[in-house]
């Protein structure tokens, strides 16, 4: 294989596994440190990518808002890109507060079976009032086509290495890195890892494990927020993403490990391999290659990759 | 041969040693009790005998069999019954149910392929467990869901649900926690019955000091994972280490 | 309970009619069977002829047939969740692939309804021992997932690798043969059976329909049952009290894809057709929506659920205003049946019949409920 074989190769596989990332570190967390499985964080990215299209663009779409005519602020696709988390970050606190709260204490089962329900709910409530086909967001000149490398300048097989491609992979590096660093330096951060050890006793310590887990479901969803934006940016958008995210973005977080965010990472990075693979040898596999690699690897390890001790059964 | 000996028994977790070189044997018929101070590791020793964990080191001795590696409803099946510390039971099921799920494993066996068969024509089934809805007198509410029972009540259908394995050896996790002066004369009560007339062999873990030097045959003394006596109810309470550790700590009943 | 006891208490009893005699009846398999008999008979008929919207339905008869086979689907799926307590978000597997199975041994070797059926559900069966080997090593939530993950493997697969056999998402079509090379099954009654059971297919999924009536009601009085509640309930104490909780569990599921499985054989046989669809997540999701909203761990409930999830989705649909509200509605419906009312619709409906026998049971039963529903711990 050619260097822009492989460079193609890998940027597919990052690209692919940096959209799962950010959804799944959201879920991740959560479920490892509140014990708490949250389907609607579909929810999340779905409000994602449809406030930023409200965000970027101005629209005529089917739905309730049909009737409204042109439906959105056109401020570009920066001003989305910055605001929509931000918009997200509050939704998930809101979604904490009234939603995960209640369930915390209930079975893992009951968590699914509402979650999903939810889910649910909000892509039929999005179909309602957006219409049921699908739109695209509108991309600005500086975002299309694709990025040249020192030392490669543009050969053929870099058009898999679009900008936007770039943008995906490089902004997720950096939020992965800064909630390692949360984790890592911070007090809120240590305070998580703690109250994911034994929450009794984080209790009895005085750290308020309260306020430490709202910020970390709120940054979550957030970067569930973002990832809207940017998947909605590389495909298209309609009611249906959400499920269709989160979907995989479950497995992956099943396939890492419950409770190991390295595991996530591992988990997406396999994902994305594994999906590029497909592509360059067995295309028909593709959009099936992660759920068999899930399945292989869950045969194998059935607690994941990186099991933690304590699963909250 | 004891019934039931344990040899070298040890248990870690990481780097925590829960149990060191524990060694037991109790014979058949005798009521022996295993007392110790909070997080000595009596519920870890009884947890590796039945097969919840699995030794670091040593064996356990059932009737001869090594029980080590063994799950724990094969061990059940094997005639080692339980009764739990907590409540342990089938909330939603009714207190007859509860007893009826014991009675079946007991009856036949840890699986059977009798799924077209209704269970009220399994006549053995239905009688032990009415024997055992007497025995522990709770028949008059034997049709109430368990969950809606008083915390008494349910710690008593939770001793119901051990008798129900039809065991020859039953390990009691504190089966007095919680009840009131009637219902712990009645326990001590069942418990003298099982012995003189089930003929079972009773393993107790107890808090209740005057229970203990009241029914016991033979004391064990855990501390920190380690044996630290052995011996009759006058020996045990004459012993230095366990006055020490134990009962001249004032953590007594 | 025979009817030799009933007559005598009967006989015995001043008052005849007692909500005693009543609830001992009502639970009886010889009632229960009697009743999904007269369900049969009665139900395409009082169906009536609502106006039905999709053309996959082909007339208020065919949405009859419709609720019927996926009320098996809904009552295999429950004995699995609702009795045993496991959650599988992938069980649109083996409906999907009983439904290819009985397509492709149709099209291939021989086609006749029964063995046709037969084979899908045979297929079911096998897949299942397949996927109980991976699912049941695995913790709660892991289960689900990789069910679905299964779920949407095989679905991936028969739309584009295998596309050669499964014709991807065209599907495969089968022809419609007399059932055992001599009942037509379209062939319609006139008169009384006419206006009650219309065809003989109606008739052939009727009687499959009561068949798993009869085998559920049956696996609930027996041993099976009980002992997949305990495992619901607390499976560790199970395993204590000497029970192999992992073969029972297998069993589960194995009859679970086979009750399935004879769904996904009918629907292939009904709708003369099998695709990919059956194989989706939304078919998982629909028949998790249908069971738990009509009620899980009872045997109406189920069947009650479907018929409400498909009256919305085949009637409420074409409503003026109300008719793209369908799925929010029932979404909403379903997500305030786990919120707080587990027992679902037939929960409701018992729970109603019962606060008019005695209201201050209900009233203390509502308030226990209550009560549980508060979060026990502080802030986390």
């Amino acid at each position: 294989m050619s260097i822009d074989g492989i460079v193609g190769f890998l940027f597919i596989a990052l690209s692919v596994a940096s959209l799962y990332l950010l959804v799944a570190v959201g879920l991740s967390i959560v479920f490892g440190s509140l014990k708490y499985v949250n389907m609607a964080h579909g929810v999340l990215y779905l409000a994602g990518a449809y406030i930023g299209l409200l965000i970027a663009s101005s629209e005529q779409y089917g739905g309730l808002l049909g009737e409204a005519g042109q439906v959105g602020l056109g401020w570009g696709f920066v001003p989305a890109l910055i605001l929509t988390p931000v918009v997200i970050f509050v939704l998930g606190i809101v979604m904490e507060r009234f939603v995960a709260k209640p369930f915390y204490e209930r079975d893992l089962l009951d968590q699914l079976l509402v979650t999903f329900g939810i889910l649910i709910a909000a892509q039929e409530l999005v179909a309602i009032l957006f219409g049921r086909t699908g739109t695209i967001y509108p991309r600005p000149e500086w975002l299309t086509g694709a990025i040249s490398l020192p030392a490669i300048g543009t050969p053929p097989g870099m058009s898999a290495a679009s900008t936007i491609r770039v943008l995906v992979v490089a902004l997720t590096l950096l939020l992965i890195l800064a909630i390692f660093a949360f984790f890592k330096y911070t007090d809120y951060g240590l305070a998580v890892r703690a109250g994911t050890e034994d929450s009794e006793m984080a209790q009895m310590l005085g750290i308020r494990v309260g306020r430490p887990f709202l910020l970390i479901f709120a940054v979550g969803s957030a970067y569930a927020g973002l990832a809207g934006v940017l998947g909605g940016s590389l495909f298209n958008v309609t009611s249906g993403i959400g499920m269709e995210i989160i979907i995989p973005s479950l497995v992956i977080v099943i396939m890492g490990g419950v409770g190991s965010l390295r595991g996530t990472v591992v988990g997406a990075l396999l994902a994305g391999l594994f999906f590029a693979t497909a592509t360059e040898l067995v295309p028909s596999m593709t959009r099936a290659s992660i759920y068999l690699l899930a399945i292989v690897v869950l045969t194998l390890r059935p607690n994941g990759i990186y099991p933690s001790t304590e699963i909250g059964q | 041969m004891a019934l039931l000996e344990t040899r070298g028994l040890t248990k870690e977790f990481g780097g925590l040693t829960a149990l060191s070189d524990v060694d037991i044997a109790v014979e058949e018929g005798e009521l022996v009790s295993l007392i110790g101070p909070n997080g000595a590791g009596k519920s870890t020793l009884i947890n590796t005998i039945t097969g919840q964990l699995s030794p670091t080191e040593g064996d356990v001795y059932y009737a001869g069999t090594d029980l080590v590696g063994m799950k724990p409803f094969e061990i059940a099946q094997l005639g080692v019954g339980r009764s739990f510390q907590t409540a342990s039971i089938l909330p939603e099921l009714t207190v007859r149910e509860n007893i009826q799920v014991a009675s079946f494993a007991a009856e036949h066996g840890s699986f059977r392929v009798n799924f077209l068969r209704h269970r009220d024509s399994f006549d053995a089934v239905q009688e032990q467990t009415n024997e055992i809805l007497q025995t522990i007198d709770l028949d008059s509410k034997a049709d109430m869901d368990a969950q809606s029972l008083p915390y008494g009540d349910k710690r008593r259908l939770e001793v119901a649900i051990g008798l129900a394995t039809d065991p020859d050896l039953l390990f009691m996790d504190e089966p007095t926690a919680g009840m009131s002066p009637t219902e712990t004369k009645m326990t001590v009560d069942l418990i003298g019955d099982l012995l003189a007339e089930w003929g079972m062999t009773i393993f107790l873990v107890e808090h209740d000091m005057d229970i203990v030097f009241d029914v016991s045959d033979r004391i064990f003394t855990l501390h920190q994972g380690q044996l630290i006596a052995r011996g009759t109810p006058v020996e045990i309470r004459e012993h230095p280490a366990v006055r020490e550790a134990y009962l001249g700590g004032g953590d007594g009943a | 309970m025979s009817m030799d006891t009933i007559r005598n208490s009967v006989a015995g009893d001043s008052s005849v009619l007692s909500w005693e005699t009543w609830n001992r009846i009502k639970h009886t398999e010889r009632f229960v069977f009697l009743s999904s008999v007269l369900f049969v008979l009665l139900f395409s008929y009082a169906f009536g002829r609502a106006p039905v919207i999709s053309d996959v339905f082909k007339g208020y008869h065919g949405l009859a047939m419709t609720i019927l086979i996926w009320s098996i689907f809904a009552l295999g799926f429950n004995l699995l969740l609702g009795q045993t307590g496991l959650l599988s978000f992938g069980h649109a597997m083996f409906f999907g692939t009983a439904s290819y199975a009985a397509a492709l041994f149709a099209i291939h070797v021989y086609n006749e309804p029964l063995l046709v059926v037969l084979v899908g559900t045979l297929a079911a069966v096998a897949l299942g021992v397949v996927a109980a080997l991976i699912l049941l090593r695995l913790h709660t939530v892991y289960f689900s997932i990789v069910a679905l993950a299964i779920a949407q493997f095989l679905y991936f697969l028969a739309r584009e690798p295998l596309v050669e056999i499964t014709k991807g998402i065209n599907g495969l079509d089968v022809k419609r043969v007399p059932l055992l090379g001599i009942v037509e099954l379209d062939h319609e009654y006139s008169g009384l059976v006419g206006a009650l059971l219309v065809n003989n297919l109606y008739i052939f999924i009727g009687v499959f329909f009561v068949a798993v009536v009869a085998l559920i009601t049956r696996i609930r009085k027996s041993p099976y049952g009980l002992i997949f509640k305990a495992i619901r309930e607390n499976e560790t104490r199970t395993a204590f009290v000497g029970l192999d909780v992992w073969r029972y569990k297998f069993a589960a599921f194995i009859l679970s894809a086979a009750i399935v499985g004879l769904a996904g054989g009918l629907m292939a046989v009904n709708t003369q057709f099998a695709g990919v669809e059956r194989l989706y997540w939304s078919v998982s999701g629909d028949i998790v929506v249908m069971t738990v909203l009509g009620g899980l761990g009872s045997l109406a409930g189920p069947v009650i659920g479907t018929f409400v999830f498909f009256y919305f989705k085949g009637i409420v649909n074409g409503f003026p205003t109300l008719g793209n509200y369908w799925l929010l509605l029932l979404a909403l419906s379903f997500t305030a049946v786990v919120w707080v009312y587990p027992d679902g619709i037939w929960g409701m409906l018992t729970d109603f019949t019962a606060a008019l026998r005695d209201p201050k049971g209900l009233v203390a039963k509502a308030k226990r409920r209550l009560a549980s529903l508060v979060p026990t711990g502080g802030d986390r």
